[in-house]
């Protein structure tokens, strides 16, 4: 009997879980620090990463219409192992010095890999719902994984039970959906919406719609679906904070960009209005309440719930250019912040403590090269020219307006006059005020080569932006057809 | 006739036995009732004409998911700590009212437009050898894919209980 099975279309994925069965035997034949399994996770996030490459420009569907392998997946793997590479490659230390024998951070970082790749590959609602489950499991005992810490235990509970929560929205929009045309495959939803003559008088189908909108909401915590972000990215470790703000964010955001943007909206399902909203409420809420807070790590998860709500002002406009653009901002917002939590990494200390603004004082005297590295993430994450978060910004407030919300793209730059504030509060930090202590540790190796990448990306996605622009496009088209 | 009859009587039950397991104010009641909620669910399963994923839920959630509840609310003696009444806030009541208010205008907007899709209609369609046939042919990447979560979950786990000698 015929089974369809391409081995070639989950080529990055069937890495990515070999270098997981890989790590995990070394974890059982290693002593207890555990540098050799996140070298070995280094290798296998390379290889995957060349497999992408590689792959590019093919379009492979396989398992039974369950997964594609087309531009648009390769992207975001590529997106999501960058991200991987990184917080490997800062949390080698890390993990040593806080916990002893804890290899299984290694695996648990692959696997929610592993769950962000099927879930950016899937075309299948099912294997949607698997991926992101297997992506959220892994996430939730990664931020308790300081278990000694109270902080770090309540934000893996909140994100755990409010995570169940969401997937029990999505689940049922998904039942809703399938009560309604019979099948979860996204073909041939599309097949069905393109000729159905009034899609959007079905009110159960639109409620499931609204359904898997508010699912994903929660996972790339957009306001009112936010309420778990600040205390799971506070009590996160530094390494898995920036993880989860630069890879689940963009995976989620993959999968709305195929499952509402793409298949909902082209066939005239209204979900613009809903997006709308949603992006002039996140920006609004996210900065105003990242302006009053003390702590770093608190204060870039208020910043990261403003920048999702800029990414949605892509996507509002429903066109190729405006998903692009969305991309686009998830790519360059991946670099910054991975670079921005790495340097957090090292100025964490083992009992969690350490990311204070006060902590940030005269970092300029003691570590000079850091800080105008820091400086520059934040400048890129304020959006300013020539960093990679001034173009991200440009192209996502251009596609608004070339769509026709001037209205929305003005609220954005005006929220965005109001980042500026809280992200050069740091920088004033580092430069004016004077340091309390002068504990003058050196840099960890994997810190330092975590930030080059991550400084890499920022500047050339800040001065050459056309060419990953171009790849952006490129993805969508492979989308669309 | 008779199977609606069945499927309403049912659907009360379960409606009831889950309110139950919620306002319950004693834990290994709840445990109970949501024992109870899942024989009356696999039924509504026998009624759909799916005996295969009938039985499947009796044994795992009856047979073991049920048990671990119980172990675990035995091992924490959480009977004590608990067994003060319940007391509901107005906001607590108001946002049951409101949740039943937007079911009835769910329901009301749901009359006739949700119908079964062509495929439950075809005999023998929940039978343990179709179930089967598709698993391990068309949804060959999911099954396989739920085996990584299970992974994960062992993952999970160990890092929250396992022992540590400091160094």
């Amino acid at each position: 009997m015929y089974v369809d099975v391409n081995y070639t279309a989950i080529l990055p994925q069937i890495i990515i879980a070999a270098t997981l069965f890989i790590s995990a035997m070394a974890d059982a034949f290693t002593s207890t620090r555990k540098w050799p399994v996140g070298m070995i996770a280094l290798l296998g996030i390379g290889a995957g990463i060349g497999s992408s490459i590689y792959l590019w420009g093919d379009k492979i569907i396989s398992f039974s219409q369950m997964i594609s392998m087309d531009e648009f997946s390769l992207l975001f793997f590529i997106t999501v192992m960058i991200a991987g590479f990184i917080t490997v490659l800062i949390s080698l230390k890390y993990v040593d010095d806080v916990e002893s024998d804890a290899g299984h951070f290694y695996l648990l970082l692959l696997s929610s890999l592993l769950g962000m790749m099927f879930l950016v590959s899937a075309t299948n609602l099912i294997v949607i719902v698997l991926g992101l489950e297997l992506m959220s499991f892994s996430i939730y005992p990664l931020v308790g994984f300081t278990r000694d810490r109270q902080v770090s235990l309540e934000g893996a509970m909140k994100y755990l039970v409010l995570g169940a929560f969401a997937t029990a929205f999505l689940l049922y929009g998904i039942a809703l959906l399938y009560s309604v045309l019979g099948t979860t495959n996204l073909y041939t939803i599309a097949k069905i919406l393109s000729t159905s003559q009034n899609p959007t008088g079905n009110m159960v189908m639109m409620a499931g719609v609204a359904l898997i909108l508010i699912g994903f909401s929660f996972k790339v915590a957009l306001v009112p679906f936010h309420a778990w972000t600040p205390d799971a990215y506070q009590g996160a470790p530094a390494p898995i904070t920036g993880f989860m703000a630069a890879a689940v964010k963009a995976a989620s955001f993959a999968a709305i960009i195929k499952v509402v943007i793409v298949v909902m909206s082209s066939y005239h399902v209204p979900v613009a209005e809903a997006m709308w909203w949603l992006s002039a409420v996140t920006m609004f809420t996210g900065n105003i309440i990242a302006v009053m807070q003390k702590n770093v790590k608190r204060m870039l998860a208020y910043s990261s719930i403003a920048h999702a709500g800029y990414v949605v002002v892509g996507l509002v406009s429903g066109n190729a250019y405006g998903m692009s653009s969305a991309v686009f901002y998830l790519i360059s917002y991946t670099f910054t912040i991975t670079g921005s939590f790495a340097i957090i990494t090292y100025l964490e200390k083992n009992d969690g403590t350490g990311t204070e603004l006060s902590d940030f004082s005269g970092l300029s005297k003691t570590h000079p090269v850091l800080s105008i590295i820091m400086a520059v993430f934040m400048l890129s994450l304020a959006g300013i020219p020539p960093t990679a978060g001034f173009m991200a910004k440009f192209y996502v407030f251009s596609s608004a307006i070339k769509s026709g919300y001037t209205g929305l793209a003005i609220f954005g730059i005006l929220t965005s006059v109001i980042s500026l504030y809280y992200y050069l509060r740091i920088v004033y930090a580092m430069y004016f005020e004077e340091p309390e202590e002068k504990a003058n540790m050196p840099v960890p190796a994997g810190i330092s080569a975590g930030v080059i990448i991550a400084l890499w990306g920022v500047i050339q996605l800040g001065i050459l932006p056309s060419d990953i622009m171009n790849l952006a496009m490129q993805s969508i088209q492979s989308l669309l057809h | 006739m008779i199977n609606h009859v069945l499927f309403y009587i049912t659907a009360v039950l379960l409606v009831l036995t889950y309110t139950y397991a919620v306002i319950a104010g004693n834990p290994v009641y709840s445990a109970l009732a949501m024992g109870g909620a899942f024989f009356l669910t696999s039924f509504l399963f026998v009624l759909l004409g799916a005996p295969f994923l009938a039985v499947v839920q009796v044994i795992i959630y009856v047979g073991a998911m049920l048990v671990m509840f119980l172990f675990i609310i035995m091992m924490f003696d959480l009977n004590r700590s608990s067994s003060a009444p319940v007391k509901y806030k107005p906001s607590t009541i108001f946002s049951y009212v409101l949740t039943m208010i937007i079911l009835l205008v769910a329901f009301y907007m749901a009359r006739g437009v949700v119908k079964m899709p062509e495929g439950f209609t075809v005999v023998g369609f929940g039978s343990a050898e179709n179930v089967g046939f598709n698993l391990l042919r068309y949804y060959l990447l999911p099954f396989e894919l739920a085996s990584f979560i299970l992974l994960v979950g062992v993952f999970g786990a160990i890092t929250f209980i396992k022992k540590r000698d400091r160094v």
